[in-house]
């Protein structure tokens, strides 16, 4: 398996993209097909405060096999005088395989299969940002499940991600220290 | 005695309009300040829509017309008083050689990117990616977010790698 950077001219291959039918899974397909416009992968890579980066993972056939995101955000907290302030968060948008590859390659261990490879990618993507930028990136990487998702949240289970309550619409947000072990994990 | 004038009581002004100069260098220098404002200009107005556009991307406040339009008349005025101060630019380098009023060259880019800006213009959305939505966190999970900065031992579980593309 191997990333393609994804952008507009990619646009065609994600058509099809599909990863379930549950509104989460929906809600994946849907911003990395979205055209301009419509608040999708597209529009939030030409936001350069987010610092996204997409991409498509494809087997040496050139066959979708998902895509990963990482990006940036601020978590605001207020602090000791009850004033806002925030932090820049290094955050996993979305990360999607499509459905005929979950589990696979099933012949082999669970952390060679490509939900796992794909994560283990954005995992040391992020961990690379933090080592090179201290200032535009964070150790900690974020995301957002839906509280419904139990098959996402055992799978960040599994990752090591810790629990931070939950976001004003439900989702669970988890995360993860990147510059962790002195990145012995990478 | 006459007070010496210093650069900010005058003094710039007498040099300006000095006889010696001739009106063709100092219609020069004015062509020349006319197109570093006009530069510094649009790099505050590209700015505050890059600000803008992020925070209603991000949810950090809603999208309002009427910024918007604020927005697009701004461009619009200084696309309008661009394309006469090139054309009064132009008119002075035929006369007086090309190439003689400094910074003209970077103008042009900023007027094409202006007009691009505003013909493909499109209105920010609020992003559908929940994490990139500015999140707000209570005391409680602030000082557990906080801490985990230098907990090292919160560390990934599995090995991961770069893939090669």
């Amino acid at each position: 398996m191997r990333p393609v950077k994804f952008d507009q001219s990619q646009l065609h291959r994600v058509a099809e993209f599909s990863c379930g039918d549950q509104p989460w899974e929906i809600e994946v397909a849907q911003w990395i097909k979205a055209p301009r416009g419509q608040g999708g992968a597209l529009d939030d890579l030409s936001n350069p405060a987010f610092n996204i980066e997409v991409w498509l993972y494809e087997s040496p056939s050139n066959e979708l096999i998902g895509y990963g995101a990482l990006g940036t955000s601020r978590w605001t907290f207020p602090d000791t005088n009850n004033k806002r302030t925030s932090r820049i968060v290094q955050i996993i948008p979305f990360l999607g395989v499509q459905k005929t590859y979950w589990g696979q390659p099933a012949s082999k261990p669970k952390q060679e299969q490509f939900a796992y490879l794909i994560m283990g990618d954005l995992l040391a993507h992020a961990s690379d940002h933090w080592f090179h930028d201290t200032k535009k990136y964070s150790p900690i990487l974020g995301l957002c499940v839906h509280p419904n998702n139990a098959r996402a949240i055992k799978f960040y289970q599994n990752w090591g991600f810790f629990d931070l309550g939950a976001n004003k619409s439900g989702h669970l947000r988890k995360y993860i220290n990147v510059d962790g072990g002195q990145r012995d994990w990478i | 005695m006459a007070e010496p004038r210093s650069m900010t009581a005058g003094g710039l002004e007498v040099y300006r309009n000095h006889p010696s100069l001739g009106v063709s260098t100092q219609k020069r220098r004015e062509l020349e300040e006319t197109v570093q404002m006009g530069i510094g200009l649009i790099g505050a107005i590209f700015g505050n829509i890059s600000n803008w556009r992020h925070r209603v991307m991000s949810g950090a406040q809603p999208f309002e017309p009427a910024e918007r339009e604020q927005y697009k008349a701004e461009l619009a005025d200084w696309i309008e008083v661009t394309k006469s101060v090139l054309d009064a630019a132009k008119d002075f380098e035929a006369q007086h050689g090309y190439g003689t009023i400094c910074g003209l060259q970077f103008l042009k880019p900023e007027l094409d990117k202006a007009e691009e800006t505003l013909d493909q213009w499109n209105d920010p959305k609020l992003t559908s990616a929940i994490g990139l939505q500015i999140d707000h966190l209570s005391p409680e999970e602030a000082n557990q977010m906080l801490a985990a900065f230098q907990k090292r031992e919160q560390k990934p579980k599995f090995t991961a790698k770069r893939l090669v593309g």
